[in-house]
């Protein structure tokens, strides 16, 4: 580090030279088609280091000569170059339908032109990333990217999301891209400091992650490079992706400064039917409770209606001592109790301005999003500055510090019987859960249960966190052609994390629910620096070719660590660990992680007539995660691409625009295993005041591993119809990822459960499109539309076994991985059928699990008909969508604008825990079918321990953004702009879905389960919105 | 251009520094537990920790509540726990995939492995007390890790390694008895130190130990053995495993003490009716909480709080064996004054309180009729000790499968984590 700073020192320090004298050049520059002026175009003096952009009126200003060429380029204009021939240049730059010529973002500080580039890239501009008032990056980006499956994984006010592109491409690593702002390789973890008594599943990825920490509003654009094989410049790093964010910059000239505010109100979408049936089965009389989860131990005399299989082997026994005396109670639906509407403000105040050799830009943001879960919410103040500087011709400097600071108030979110949603499903419906007694207190609800108003009232969960992302660049032009890029950036967090359930006033309350009350304390403190050195020379070999080299490295470095407490049995008065009188066995422990990556990479692309680009490259990449002797590996990269309609044969056609791509390149996962996953470990535990240690997590260590290996390669073609008006943009990709690292199984007589083992092999394949077109046109009225479609298929190709079960999960969800079939499959018991499909029924009318041989699987029928043998499982369900898809519109007229996104994902089965639970304990819809004699008494018991029975399909549309604005335009001398905005966000669903939402995900931002389990539904949200600009 | 030679050259030492070695700094290597006095305690002290604390131990839940549902003993389990209704419900229920089962598994090979592993390396250990104690300690569980699992399965494999050959009961039982012979010489030195978890006491646990599986083993040379070291056990010392609130009594933290798994079948015991224990047998109300109505039974005994400690073996084993090999030796009149001595045993006179506080045996003298009230006895004194299902095939109860079966299982079928991954995985039992 010290090397580090010295060495940029020195850069600085030394690379001071005398200026040339220019004269000063303005202008104006406005859209070709409406004449608005716009605002943010880079000018930049050719062959220098010299630019500037244009402020709000579209005005610019910059030193330059009579005979200097001048660029001018912007995110979704076409690049446009002058020859300056007086003191004001007026330029009307075109907007880049075809899309071709724009400037597209390839890596951390390089641009290129989307046609050089043999990969799809998506480009979102800051526009259309707020027209619906985000309240986080990544809900901004939903349905915007074409092979981006983007899940809100919690309605939670800081809910976690997760972005999967082309599918899942690692089993052990997760599928999260690289996040890039402005250089600065950004963390995106999800550790859970806040429900630390929750977890220790591979699966199970829960809480908040660090996208939630970017303010949308101080976001230029945003570049999606979906494939591992994109780019070389991030290697290794990217194998899932990047997602390359660039914020906002200053700018030369009188400083602007826009101010926007909103008020954002958060509702339910969906509220579910309970059963209102005021009725319930006599037994167990004793207590009132229902189905199979009765609130009190049941006696097999009474209240167990299957026999034990001690006569009748194999035999299915049928049902005994189903009670259908009926008796009247009370029912009522508890989610009114949990629900409210959440308010929200979000406020935004930037400032840009600057001269020719010192820019500057700085924001201040203040969110508060508040839950749809009674006392929830997330604040979230964040500070961003940011600074560029001209030191000389050669050389300029930009620094960025960007300060935020969140505090989230939450509840448990799901996974656990005392979440809001969770306590409130394990509970049958049939209690006032309002009533208290004479001091206050709630009463006690189901035995053992806990009153969901106790959690709403008295549990206090959340976190704060307190990041810095801060970097430093160098820019250095020291001849015509070369420039070299210096970045150093450094992410740095602290979380706390807390938690607190009171004891409770009643009983009895499970242990495992801490009827004696609870405490928790994390801290987490994250460090990350990234370094990279890029360098590009461009060598115009002749008229018609060019080459331009690339080359560079990476370092990247990560630390951090981690500790937690968990107590129990507390004092009155204290809500933190002090509290405790018994420090939960194990929970007080460190864990730190420490791990380095690097690489160097040389890449060459060579230009022909600006219609023909080959790009190949070289790179090598290291992982201190893995062993010495195998940590460096090296990946190769081929791309090109051919833009046909620059050719002669083109010129007339209707087809304004063609170019074909492909692209071929390897990437390796660097951190697919824990930082220390290679060695066998022994975890430290107190027995009774003694040491103990154990074999860690049960599994044995595996110094040989070796990153996994995805070699992928895609095809695409872009084309423009009528002047462009029509664009069309394909996609077909495949990528195999070889030496694929599982956690196998282990036989139990090796001494270990689990190993890891690069033993897999896996493909995603798939196809991607967008389309847009401009429907209508006029100086007053424009109709975008737009839309995309993916579809990506998984299949493990290779497997030590048959199929094994993924870490379990709390839901009890059985995920699977299996030979030949897609990654996260769920295999379970199944209904028994008959050969047309339809159920095959008991005798007594009930539906029943199939049965037969477990060695080969094949089912068995006895003389009745009936299923015998042992339980069978099998494939019930497979998580993955079959394509995901959104489309929408922009439409504007004369101040006015409109539009609309719709999302969707078809197919995807989710194991809905909540849905059978509700069954079980009464307040479902399929009780109040059993309790009117709709289904046949015992339906559900028969029903509830065939694993199908949660199988329910995910599909889902949903009106994903509706936004109208209206725009004032410049008022007055102050005000250069007045927009007001009505947006909504998640307004309408349309699915099938048993629960309250299909998008959500109790697994959090794991990479391959899909289940509910009183996870928070996404809130329907309402915006207004108003934004000035003076 | 020099600038940014020098800068690269500069990157470059740079770079090489990142290629550094990390250790994790929060847990305790392999090399370090097995190659130091500290290192082989801490696995000692593991070893219990992994037998007896949490719902995944054998001790602490897997078997005894495997055995309790696949022999009666336990009640209807809630619903939403598979793996436990599975095993209430019995024969093709009990899957391969099985959670209970499949914990007593591999809990207990990795015992088996992690145990020998202490034993080979005990010579880092210098100090004779020391030496001696954590050799016996490790011992014990690897008795009682094979020994367990020999119960539960027709085959184990008694060697750790990749696919790993099954043993027969035989080979398994003449193994876990060969192990706690081993430790004979130890003995007199092992009487524990600081250090290492106390509450066991070897001597008397070893013997224990020696006549329960000596029992099993059945020869007639091996039943004098058993009568031997039954005899030897001091019974008014207690060895058990404790609990408290952070390690804590599994099956009172998440069955007993709690609603939503399962509770004890009965003050019946889960018995026929010609076995089932009289009204006035003070053991109902030591395993049965008496405020317990048929629609509401609440166990207590050994798992009536998460604190409560559970002995390793009980004195009433101990005096069973004794009547047991006896009766089998057809010495009635010697076996009938044993049975005596567990039905007239008074709270205060037993080590654990287990009382039955009753009257002389009255029943028939012949053997049959002996052996039996000695089974009767084995299921109501060591009740959920997770002896029985061995017990019930030991006396020829009833199979399963057939009519009046006592327990739903004969064998567990083998996890398929094993099959899987090891080919000589022999084919599962029937039943």
């Amino acid at each position: 580090m010290k090397k580090l700073i010295l060495t940029f020192c020195i850069f600085v320090c030394t690379a001071y030279i005398a200026e040339a004298q220019n004269k000063r050049i303005s202008g104006k520059i406005t859209d070709a088609e409406s004449g608005m002026p716009i605002a943010g175009v880079s000018v930049t003096l050719a062959d220098s280091k010299i630019s500037a952009s244009s402020g709000f009126d579209g005005e610019y200003s910059i030193e330059a000569k009579n005979g200097d060429n001048l660029f001018f380029t912007f995110v979704g204009y076409k690049a446009s170059a002058i020859i300056v021939t007086g003191s004001t240049m007026n330029v009307q730059l075109e907007i880049e339908t075809s899309a071709l010529e724009e400037i597209v973002v390839m890596g951390s500080t390089i641009r290129t032109t989307r046609k050089e580039m043999g990969n799809a890239v998506t480009t979102i501009k800051s526009s259309d990333l707020i027209k619906a008032q985000p309240t986080g990056f990544a809900s901004a980006l939903q349905g915007k990217i074409a092979g981006a499956q983007i899940t809100q994984n919690s309605g939670d006010p800081s809910g976690g999301f997760s972005i999967k592109l082309r599918g899942t491409s690692s089993i052990l690593g997760g599928s999260d891209p690289l996040y890039v702002i402005d250089g600065v390789v950004i963390s995106n973890s999800s550790a859970n400091v806040s429900n630390p008594e929750i977890g220790g599943n591979t699966n199970l990825v829960i809480g908040q992650n660090r996208t939630a920490d970017i303010n949308p509003n101080d976001i230029e654009s945003v570049e999606v490079l979906n494939g591992g094989a994109a780019a070389a410049i991030y290697g290794s790093r990217a194998a899932n992706g990047v997602v390359i964010i660039t914020t906002k910059k200053g700018k030369a000239g009188k400083a602007s400064y826009t101010f926007s505010t909103s008020m954002v109100v958060n509702s339910l979408r969906k509220k579910l039917d309970v059963n209102l049936v005021n009725r319930q089965f006599e037994i167990p009389a004793a207590n009132g409770a229902l189905f199979p989860i009765t609130g009190f131990p049941a006696s097999s005399a009474t209240t167990v209606p299957v026999s034990r299989g001690l006569n009748q082997a194999g035999v299915p026994q049928g049902l005994t001592n189903m009670d259908t005396r009926l008796k009247d109670v009370t029912r009522y639906d508890f989610q009114d109790d949990i629900f409210t509407t959440g308010i929200g403000t979000d406020t935004y105040f930037s400032v840009a301005g600057g001269d020719t050799n010192t820019k500057y830009f700085a924001s201040v943001g203040y969110l508060e999003n508040g839950g749809i879960v009674k006392n929830t919410n997330f604040k979230r103040l964040g500070l961003n500055l940011k600074v560029q500087n001209k030191i000389n011709e050669k050389l300029s400097a930009s620094f960025g510090v960007n300060y935020v600071t969140s505090r989230s108030d939450d509840k448990p979110d799901g996974n656990v019987f005392y979440s809001p949603m969770n306590s409130s499903t394990i509970n049958n419906n049939i209690y006032d859960i309002s009533t208290r007694d004479v001091n206050g207190n709630l009463l006690a609800v189901d035995p053992g249960r806990v009153n969901p108003l106790s959690v709403i009232e008295t549990f206090k969960f959340g976190q704060q966190t307190d990041r810095v992302i801060a970097d430093v660049q160098l820019n250095y032009k020291p001849f015509k052609n070369f420039n070299a890029d210096f970045i150093v950036g450094l992410d740095n967090f602290n979380q706390k994390g807390f938690g607190f359930i009171p004891r409770f006033p009643y009983a009895p309350v499970n242990v495992a629910t801490f009827n004696d009350g609870f405490v928790s304390e994390t801290d987490n403190k994250v460090y990350q620096l990234n370094n990279d050195l890029n360098l590009r020379y461009v060598w115009n070999v002749t008229k018609d070719f060019t080459a331009t080299t690339y080359a560079g490295y990476n370092v990247q470095y990560y630390r951090d660590k981690l500790f937690s407490v968990q107590g129990r049995d507390l004092k009155p008065f204290i809500e933190n660990i002090n509290a405790a009188n018994t420090i939960i066995g194990g929970s007080a422990s460190s864990g730190e992680t420490n791990y380095n990556l690097w690489g160097v990479y040389l890449q060459e692309t060579l230009g022909y007539k600006n219609k023909l680009f080959v790009t190949a490259a070289i790179r090598q990449d290291a992982s201190t995660i893995f062993a010495a002797d195998v940590r460096r590996q090296i990946y190769p990269k081929v791309s090109g691409s051919y833009v046909l309609s620059s050719e002669e044969f083109m010129k007339d056609s209707k087809v304004s625009t063609a170019r074909l791509r492909a692209s071929w390149g390897e990437s390796g996962n660097l951190t697919a295993i824990g930082a220390y996953s290679r060695f066998t470990n022994y975890s430290t535990g107190n027995l009774f005041g003694q040491t103990s240690f154990t074999l860690a997590g049960n599994s044995r260590g595996n110094l040989g591993l070796i990153p996994e290996r995805n070699v992928s390669y895609e095809v695409g073609a872009d084309f423009g119809f009528f002047n462009d008006r029509l664009t069309l943009s394909g996609t077909y990709y495949r990528a195999d990822i070889k030496d694929l690292l599982l956690r196998v199984q282990a036989a139990p007589s090796t001494g270990a459960t689990s190993s890891i083992e690069n033993l897999g092999e896996m493909t995603n394949k798939g196809v991607e499109f967008t389309v847009k077109g401009i429907v209508v046109k006029s100086k007053d009225f424009n109709v975008e539309l737009y839309g995309n479609m993916s579809r990506n298929r998984n299949e493990v190709t290779k497997l030590n076994q048959p199929f094994f079960l993924l870490d379990s999960n709390p839901a009890g969800a059985p995920v699977a991985v299996q030979l030949n079939r897609p990654v996260g499959t769920y295999f379970g018991s199944y209904y028994a059928r008959n050969p047309d499909g339809s159920l095959l029924l008991m005798p007594n009318g009930l539906p029943q699990t199939e049965r037969g041989n477990t060695a080969t699987g094949a089912i068995q029928r006895n003389v009745n008909g009936q299923p015998f043998g042992d339980v069978l499982n099998k494939e019930i369900g497979d998580p993955n969508p079959d394509f995901i898809y959104a489309f929408g519109t922009n439409i504007t007229y004369k101040k006015w604008g409109l539009s609309v996104l719709l999302d969707g994902v078809s197919g995807g089965d989710i194991w809905d825990a909540d849905y059978r639970t509700r069954q079980g304990t009464g307040a479902g819809q399929l009780v109040a079918q059993e309790l009117r004699g709709e289904l046949p008494r015992g339906y559900i018991y028969s029903i509830y321990n065939i694993q199908e029975f949660r199988i329910v399909d995910g599909s889902y549309l949903k009106l994903r953004e509706v936004s109208i604005n209206y725009s004032f335009g410049k008022l007055n001398n102050f005000f250069e702009d007045f927009t007001l905005n009505l947006s909504g966000r998640n307004l309408y669903s349309w699915d099938k879905f048993t629960s309250y939402d299909p998008e959500v995900n109790s697994g959090g931002q794991s990479a391959v389960a899909r289940y509910n389990f009183g996870t928070i539904p996404i809130p329907r949200t309402v915006a207004l919105a108003l934004k000035l600009k003076f | 251009m020099k600038k940014f030679i020098i800068l690269s050259a500069l990157m470059s030492l740079f770079l090489t520094s990142c290629d550094e070695e990390f250790l994790d700094p929060t847990r305790a290597s392999e090399e370090d537990v097995f190659s130091s006095r500290d290192g082989l305690v801490g696995v000692a002290n593991g070893l219990q920790s992994r037998f007896s604390v949490g719902r995944q131990s054998p001790f602490g839940y897997a078997i005894i509540t495997a055995n309790g549902f696949t022999t009666n003993e336990l009640g209807a389990p809630q619903g939403g726990n598979a793996d436990e209704v599975a095993l209430f419900a019995g024969s093709g229920e009990v899957l391969p995939v099985n959670g209970v089962v499949s914990n007593i598994w591999a809990q207990s090979l990795i015992l088996n492995s992690e145990a020998q592993k202490v034993i080979n390396n005990i010579d880092r250990i210098s100090l004779p007390v020391e030496k001696a104690s954590v050799l016996v300690h490790a011992s014990i569980f690897k008795a009682l890790a094979l020994g367990n699992l020999i119960q539960f399965f027709e085959k184990v494999p008694i060697s750790t390694e990749k696919n790993a050959v099954f043993n027969s009961r035989a080979e398994v039982l003449a193994v876990v008895i060969k192990t706690l012979e081993d430790t004979k010489t130890s003995l007199p030195s092992a009487t524990g130190f600081p250090g290492l978890v106390g509450n066991l006491n070897y001597t008397n646990t070893v013997n224990a130990l020696l006549a329960r599986f000596y029992l099993m083993s059945g020869s007639p040379g091996d039943l004098d053995k058993a009568l031997e070291h039954a005899t030897l056990v001091n019974l008014s010392v207690r060895s058990f495993f404790p609990f408290d609130a952070v390690n804590q009594n599994s099956i009172a933290a998440t069955a007993f003490l709690v609603a939503n798994n399962y509770q004890p079948i009965g003050r019946t015991l889960g018995l026929p009716a010609a076995l089932q224990p009289v009204a006035a047998d003070g053991r109902i109300n030591f395993y049965i909480s008496p405020t317990s109505t048929p629609s509401a039974v609440r166990g207590t005994g050994f798992w009536s709080g998460v604190g409560t400690s559970v002995p390793v073996y009980l004195p009433g084993e101990m005096i069973l064996i004794r009547a047991e090999v006896l009766a089998r030796k057809n010495q009635l009149p010697q076996a009938i004054v044993e049975i005596n001595r567990i039905l007239q045993k008074t709270a205060a006179s037993d080590a654990w309180g287990v009382a039955a506080n009753l009257p002389a045996y009255s029943g028939a003298a012949d053997q049959a009729s002996v052996l039996t009230e000695i089974y009767r006895n084995r299921c109501i004194e060591l009740f959920m000790s997770g002896l029985k299902l061995e017990d019930t095939r030991r006396f020829g109860r009833p199979a399963a499968g057939s009519a009046g079966a006592e327990r739903n299982r004969n064998w567990y079928p083998y996890p398929d984590a094993e099959r899987f991954n090891n080919p000589n995985t022999p084919a599962n039992p029937l039943n």
